[in-house]
């Protein structure tokens, strides 16, 4: 099959702030299974960027092997990306991270990349908070490769023609929590409207943003007897709360009651407004977060929203107190010492 | 920007290809970056004739290569040596000793310091111009030999392979034992 997408836009296409439509967010034609997850959340983060007014050619994506790494394809053509190897993302975006810190780097990556090949990458890339958007397609299964259980698979649940799963399910966020990250967020991919403005906020955030969204494999573990079908996810989730994100530009007209709304300021000036049914569950606090998680678990839900938010962290820059200008645009008169400089630091060694 | 370009166009046939920085312009240059099934303009393709280009292009890349990568560093002595010392990296040093004891002794050995890869010509001249050679590297299989002979086309048994694996450092005494035990099979006049 071709098809190609006419050229033709309408001329009452609505713009964003800096005249783009929501064409100019889109990528290639997707080459992805009909009824796919991770085209919702291509879709979601087309939706989050055009509504945010980002440049697009001021975004990074960034992925790994799998089917969800094929996604980057297919959103922000006018977007510089880069397919490494598997489960070495988060190297990638350490590096370009480095040289030009004033990009926005979105990272997706699956929960094979993730949870199993890029295990040890990903734990180090949420303790050095890196600034960028960490995007796990999660179907708990290798799609690319006919459906084995992944890491994230919950104990029990079987795919279309697989045994149920021995072993225990790794939850990136409960890690993802323990291990220091500033913004960790469950979303679903079947649920749009609570999707983009959790991709929006952790865009919003300062440091590492962790968004793992669960995305059902239509063609492998979509049955029944899987905990990451379209059904059962529908029918097990549960939200910490809803929210509004108010970007930094816009006015707040809305008036929350005290108590059951939670606010919480953003590093780019964005307010996060959550409307929470429990009002103990405090959304700034790590240890809230475990214990959210885990007790839906064993209730058997699954726990969506944002599950924790720290703006106080510092990220890696900040850490290594790098300078403000981005390294690739150092010239030799910033980055050489001098020889006079030199033999100062070789004196203090002798 | 009014010529074409793509991330994988050779516009001067030299196989490498023009890049653009992320965040540089609001429309041209962004290009995604994957394996090697893409054509010349970062797109995916499953098109064997792009595949095959791409292909070629870096074999001229390769090429092109070979202009970049620092020659070798050669040292051959006043009269003409039947011998040559071919050896590299860590392996340096404890040579250089062992060429100096050797020398002391009244044995002239020339030397080839490799310092790039793909081989230049000079590499080429230098074992041409000797009648055998022994290839110093601290690898069981004698890789480095084994390259010299895939990439020149060298005769096999003109290279000697002189690999030290014991697991320490090389030493200037394995080097001139090594040759040492050779040499001494040698009719004397010249090379095997």
């Amino acid at each position: 099959m071709n098809s190609k997408r006419p050229v033709f836009r309408h001329p009452d296409l609505p713009k964003n702030d800096l005249g783009y439509t929501r064409r100019d967010y889109e990528g290639l034609d997707s080459t992805l299974c009909a009824g796919c997850g991770h085209d919702s959340i291509s879709n979601a983060i087309i939706q989050a960027c055009f509504e945010l007014s980002i440049e697009p050619h001021r975004v990074a994506k960034l992925s790994g092997i799998g089917c969800s790494s094929k996604t980057p394809a297919y959103f922000l053509g006018r977007s510089h990306g880069f397919n490494s190897v598997h489960g070495r993302m988060p190297s990638v975006a350490t590096g370009a991270n480095m040289a030009n810190k004033d990009l926005l780097y979105i990272g997706v990556s699956g929960d094979g990349d993730t949870a199993s090949i890029g295990m040890g990458q990903f734990v180090h890339v949420v303790r050095r908070n890196l600034d960028m958007v960490y995007i796990v397609l999660n179907n708990g299964c290798y799609g690319l490769t006919k459906g084995q259980d992944s890491a994230t698979a919950d104990k029990g649940s079987s795919s279309r023609k697989g045994q149920p799963n021995p072993f225990e399910a790794i939850d990136l966020c409960e890690m993802a929590v323990q291990l220091g990250a500033g913004f960790v967020a469950r979303g679903f991919s079947g649920d749009k409207e609570q999707l983009v403005p959790l991709l929006k906020a952790a865009i919003g955030h300062k440091g590492f943003a962790l968004v793992d969204v669960i995305s059902p494999c239509v063609t492998f573990n979509n049955t029944q007897t899987s905990t990451k079908s379209y059904q059962w996810v529908r029918d097990h989730m549960e939200a910490t709360a809803t929210f509004d994100f108010i970007p930094q530009q816009k006015e707040i007209t809305a008036h929350y009651e005290q108590g059951a709304t939670q606010s919480v300021s953003l590093h780019d000036g964005s307010v996060l407004h959550l409307h929470k049914s429990d009002n103990s569950f405090d959304v700034t606090k790590k240890r809230a977060a475990v214990n959210a998680l885990e007790h839906h678990r064993e209730k058997g839900q699954i726990l969506t929203g944002i599950l924790h938010v720290n703006e106080t962290l510092k990220d890696t820059h900040d850490i290594l107190e790098t300078t403000d200008k981005p390294l690739n645009t150092l010239t030799k008169n910033e980055l050489c010492p001098g020889n006079q400089t030199l033999q100062q630091i070789f004196e203090k060694y002798r | 920007m009014t010529e074409d370009w793509g991330r994988y166009l050779d516009r001067d046939g030299d196989g490498i290809c023009y890049r653009t920085y992320p965040g540089t312009h609001p429309e041209k240059g962004a290009y995604f970056t994957r394996g090697s099934s893409h054509d010349e303009y970062a797109v995916y393709t499953e098109d064997t004739d792009a595949y095959k280009r791409c292909m070629e292009r870096l074999s001229r890349k390769w090429v092109t290569a070979k202009t970049l990568v620092p020659v070798p560093r050669i040292k051959c002595n006043d009269r003409p040596a039947a011998w040559g010392v071919i050896f590299f990296g860590t392996s340096t040093y404890a040579t250089y000793e062992a060429i100096e004891m050797f020398d002391k002794k009244g044995i002239a050995l020339d030397t080839m310091r490799l310092r790039g890869f793909p081989f230049q010509d000079e590499v080429l001249e230098f074992i041409d111009q000797h009648e055998k050679l022994f290839v110093i590297e601290q690898n069981r299989d004698g890789q480095m030999r084994t390259l010299l002979i895939n990439e020149l086309g060298v005769v096999l048994d003109k290279l000697v392979s002189v690999a030290h694996i014991d697991g320490t450092p090389i030493d200037a005494r394995y080097i001139i034992q090594s040759i040492e035990a050779v040499l001494e099979k040698t009719p004397k006049g010249g090379a095997a």
